[in-house]
Formats: C-alpha cells, sequence, structure tokens
C-alpha cells in the first residue's frame, strides 16, 4: 500500500484474522497501523495485494457494495470523527440511521450503547461539550451500536483512564465472544497484559511480530 | 413495513430540514423571498395576459358590427330593424342605442364634452350594435352585415375589428415573451438556488465525509439538501403566490373601474387554482433541481 506521493506506508503485510478472533494492533507511531485499517474498509486501496474482508475482496466491490461494507464495519477513528452540529445521541444513532432502522429500533439500540459507555446522561450534549474521554467513548458506542460483524478500534482508549480503558477493552472483548471480529490498535501494553490476547505488531509496514494469545 | 420506513425516512427528513432553515429564519427568508419575486414575474405577467385577453373579448364583443341609420330615422324604423335583425338565426343580440343615450356616452367622455356643448342639435343617429350568435359562423354573418348595410334606412354597417386583431396579435406576442421570460427565471432560479445549496453541502463538507466512512449511500447523503432545495422552492412558491394575489388584489378595482366604462361588469380574474397549483410546482422543481446540480457533483468527490 502506497499514499499518493509518499513513501510505502505497508509492504508485505500478511495476516489472516479469523471470525470472532479478537486481536491487538500494536506499533510505534507511523508504522501504518490506521493505513490498514483504512484499507480494511475500503477507505484506500492496496496498491499491491488483495484484502479479504468476510469473504469479499474489497478491491472489487462495488460502490454500493462498499457502503454495505462499511455499515458491517463498527470503526472507532483515531481522531473520533464526530459531528459537532448534532448531539452525542445524533451521532451514535448515524450509523442505524444511515441503515435505514426505524425509530423505535433506532432509539432502543442508541440508548444501549450510549449506556455502555456510560455517556446516557449526556445524550443531548454536544460533542464538543464532552471532555476528549467522553468523545472516545462516544466514538466507541457508534461504533458498535449497528452491531457490526467486525469491529475496528484505532486507539480507542488513548484518552481513558485505566479504569474505563480496561472497561472499554472488556466490552470489545465481551462483543468478540458474541462472535465479532474485533481488532483493537493501541499503545497501552499494560492493557494487552492485563487482557492477553493475539497481537500483531508492525514496524515501518512490515509485521515485525505476530504473537498468539498467551 | 420496509417502505413504510422508507416514507417515514423521507418525511423525517423532509421536516428536519425545515427545522434546519428554520433556525436561521433571516437568511432563509431572504433566499425565498428572492425566489418568489423571480417567480412573481412570470406569474403575475400570465395572470395579467389572461385578464387581457378576456378583457379583448369583451371588448370586442367577438365580432359585433355597428348600425348607424340615418340621420332623422325614427324610433318605430330602429325598433323595426332590430326586430327583424334578432329574428336572424345568426344574430346573438341586438343593443339599441337612441342618440339620446349615444350623447350621454359621448358627454361623460372628456375629449368630447366641448364639442358637443356647441351643438344646437344632438348629431348622433339611432345606433343598433349587433352581436352574432355565438355558434354562428363567421361567413354567414359576414353576409349579414354586407345586406344590412345596402338597406334604405342604414347609413353605414361597421364592423371595428382591426384594433382587437392588432390587441389579439400583441397578446400572442406578449405570451411568446413570457414563455421566454419563464425559462430565463427559471435559469437563474436553479443557479441561485444551486449556489445557495452548494455553500450549504461546502459547509457540510467534513460531516458527509464522516456519512461516507460509516457507510452512508450517495441517496442518503444528498437526500437533506434536496429537501432544502424543495423547501426553498415551495417557500419561493408560496411568496410568489402571495405577490400576484396581492397585485391582482390591488389592480383589482381600477379594473372594474375599467369595465364598467364599456359596460362590463367583469372583475379582475385570479390567477385560478391550475395556475397557483403550477407556480408552486415550478418552484418546487426548481429548487429540487438546483439543489440536485448543487449537490451532486459534490458528493461524487467524496468517494476516492
Ligand atoms: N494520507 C496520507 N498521505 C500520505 N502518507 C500518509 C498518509 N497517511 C499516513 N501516511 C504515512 O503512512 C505511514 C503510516 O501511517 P499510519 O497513519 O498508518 O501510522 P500509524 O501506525 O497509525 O501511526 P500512529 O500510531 O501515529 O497513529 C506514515 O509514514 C505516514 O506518514
Ligand atoms: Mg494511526
Amino acid at each position: 500500500m502506497r499514499y499518493r506521493g509518499g513513501a510505502e506506508a505497508l509492504s508485505e503485510v500478511s495476516l489472516s484474522i479469523a471470525a470472532g478472533e479478537f486481536a491487538y494492533l500494536t506499533g510505534p507511531s507511523g508504522a501504518g497501523k490506521t493505513t490498514l485499517i483504512k484499507l480494511l474498509a475500503a477507505i484506500e486501496r492496496p496498491a499491491r495485494g488483495q484484502v479479504f474482508v468476510m469473504g469479499r475482496n474489497v478491491e472489487r466491490l462495488s460502490r454500493r457494495a462498499i457502503c454495505r461494507h462499511r455499515r458491517n464495519i463498527g470503526i472507532v477513528f483515531q481522531n473520533n470523527l464526530l459531528l459537532e452540529d448534532r448531539s452525542a445521541y445524533q451521532n451514535v444513532a448515524l450509523p442505524l440511521h444511515i441503515s435505514g432502522l426505524g425509530p423505535r429500533e433506532v432509539q432502543r439500540r442508541t440508548e444501549a450503547a450510549l449506556d455502555s459507555v456510560g455517556l446516557l446522561r449526556s445524550a443531548r450534549k454536544s460533542p464538543r461539550l464532552l471532555s476528549q474521554g467522553e468523545q472516545q467513548r462516544l466514538g466507541i458506542a457508534r461504533a458498535v451500536v449497528n452491531r457490526p460483524q467486525l469491529l475496528i478500534a484505532d486507539e480507542p482508549t488513548g484518552n481513558l483512564d485505566p479504569d474505563l480503558s480496561r472497561e472499554v477493552m472488556q466490552l470489545f472483548r465481551r462483543m468478540a465472544g458474541y462472535g465479532v471480529t474485533a481488532l483493537v490498535a493501541t499503545h497501552d501494553l499494560g492493557l494487552i497484559e492485563a487482557l492477553p490476547a493475539r497481537r500483531i505488531s508492525l514496524a515501518e509496514g512490515r509485521i515485525h511480530s505476530d504473537t498468539g494469545p498467551a | 413495513m420496509k417502505l413504510l420506513h422508507f416514507f417515514r425516512r423521507h418525511v423525517v427528513c423532509c421536516y428536519s430540514e425545515a427545522a434546519r432553515l428554520a433556525r436561521h429564519p433571516l437568511g432563509s427568508l431572504m433566499t425565498v423571498g428572492a425566489i418568489g419575486l423571480a417567480l412573481a414575474l412570470p406569474a403575475g405577467l400570465s395572470a395579467f395576459l389572461r385578464n387581457a385577453e378576456g378583457l379583448a373579448a369583451v371588448w370586442g364583443e367577438a365580432r359585433s358590427f355597428s348600425i348607424y341609420l340615418k340621420d332623422g330615422a325614427s324610433v318605430a324604423v330602429a325598433e323595426q330593424l332590430a326586430e327583424d335583425l334578432e329574428r336572424n338565426p345568426a344574430v346573438g343580440a341586438v343593443r339599441r342605442i337612441s342618440p339620446a343615450e349615444a350623447l350621454s356616452i359621448m358627454e361623460g367622455r372628456s375629449e368630447f364634452a366641448g364639442a358637443l356643448e356647441t351643438m344646437e342639435s344632438n348629431p348622433l343617429p339611432w345606433t343598433l350594435v349587433v352581436i352574432p350568435a355565438p355558434e354562428a359562423p363567421d361567413a354567414e354573418f359576414l353576409a349579414l352585415k354586407a345586406t344590412v348595410a345596402t338597406l334604405e334606412e342604414v347609413d353605414q354597417a361597421l364592423a371595428d375589428t382591426q384594433w382587437l386583431e392588432r390587441l389579439s396579435a400583441l397578446l400572442a406576442l406578449a405570451g411568446q415573451a413570457l414563455l421566454l421570460l419563464l425559462f430565463m427565471v427559471l435559469v437563474a432560479l436553479v443557479v441561485i438556488i444551486g449556489n445557495t445549496i452548494r455553500l450549504e453541502v461546502q459547509k457540510q463538507r467534513d460531516a458527509l465525509e464522516v456519512l461516507a466512512l460509516l457507510g452512508a449511500s450517495r441517496g442518503y447523503m444528498r437526500r437533506p439538501f434536496l429537501y432544502q432545495g424543495f423547501w426553498y422552492g415551495l417557500g419561493g412558491g408560496l411568496v410568489a403566490l402571495g405577490l400576484v394575489r396581492l397585485g391582482l388584489w390591488i389592480l383589482g378595482d381600477s379594473f372594474s373601474g375599467l369595465m364598467a366604462l364599456y359596460g362590463g361588469d367583469r372583475v379582475l380574474s385570479s390567477a385560478g387554482w391550475r395556475q397557483e397549483l403550477l407556480i408552486l410546482g415550478v418552484g418546487v422543481f426548481t429548487g429540487w433541481l438546483g439543489a440536485w446540480r448543487a449537490v451532486a457533483g459534490q458528493v461524487r468527490t467524496l468517494e476516492a
């Protein structure tokens, strides 16, 4: 994978994650974690090689299929990407709205997702008025609200205190327990130690190590 | 069930865009007002033209002609001729205008007032205005006029339809000008609404990018902006409607006065529900088209 006008950000990365697996993605800054995630969500295309997600070759997807594909993935973006002119509730409800769910279902799931990250009481606030950590939790709620088959989180706990971080990670693992595949990029080695799982380590665009659960 | 959700989503989107516009009432109202003014131009002209056509019909009393009897023709002669004419199937009605009546009509017109005062006796002859039966063919009616002109007691039979023809031609020309005007206004409106919404799309670009990352379809991203266009157009159409009604109301009195001068009792006709619906429809269509032009290209550039 090469960014336009840039150096190769990922090369010769070959890995597969089984359905229902929980894996960490680690590596120093600039290693290519976010880039890998973008490939999975069809945000960037590989210059060489192929990316299969849920049995489908991402590169071959039609425009409509890419929309459906993204709806089936829950992503916690590194910079959250919340809409500031909408309330916390509306932000979380967005994926459901996009998927065209009925209003009752939207309300039920949105409230459940907000509750799971402890933000039900801030539902009406704009993300602007939330703390960094709260914003991050909002991004997490939005990623899980649509019950995705694949959950990808790009440093979801960077702004959270240890207790909250562990809680969020446990939420992800619980989801993996229900059959959701989860890939979590993180720098937090303490967290990995506390909740061990497969760990894919990138360095300079290559796989440095890939160790199974301890 | 799916269809129901589909409609519900559209209704909700439609409604929430109205709410969004209402949050910036001043800017929205100015846009809507400008659209309304632009639409009122052709709509008003069209209403004016339709009334002018009606007016021409009244004035011309279609193809009527006037018979001027010889000087000194008596009431009896005039009445006899009028009755004869009324029995003719080509004739719808005959209006009798006595010299005295003719004089009083003329005196009502300021330009003759002075001239008539200087005369000792009434110089005006008996006049019969012959109005054709609605179904009477032109040829038959014209033949009648020619025959009447040869009668002994008749001075002349005059059909002054030339000015009417000129008026009709003028109105037809105005009708074509109206179409041209309508076209230009529509183009201008599509551009105005398009630019307004393009600005809005650009303001929302970051949000649209996020939506695309969450898997929103193009249709989903376009929808709110199309409804904005819809509201702008509908609002503009309503403003135009109001302006046309206001204009007709203001002109109504002068129109009735004008009609009274010609012995008519027509009132200024309103645009009519078809026309009014058409104005709204044109507004909505241009709003939607402008929005589409603004948003479709922008949404297309969102996907790498
Ligand atoms: N949009 C882009 N255009 C060009 N180059 C890019 C772009 N995004 C990332 N890169 C480059 O690709 C490489 C990998 O970046 P990436 O964002 O995947 O790293 P990362 O592992 O997520 O780092 P971090 O931990 O800081 O988030 C970096 O060298 C970066 O400079
Ligand atoms: Mg990153």
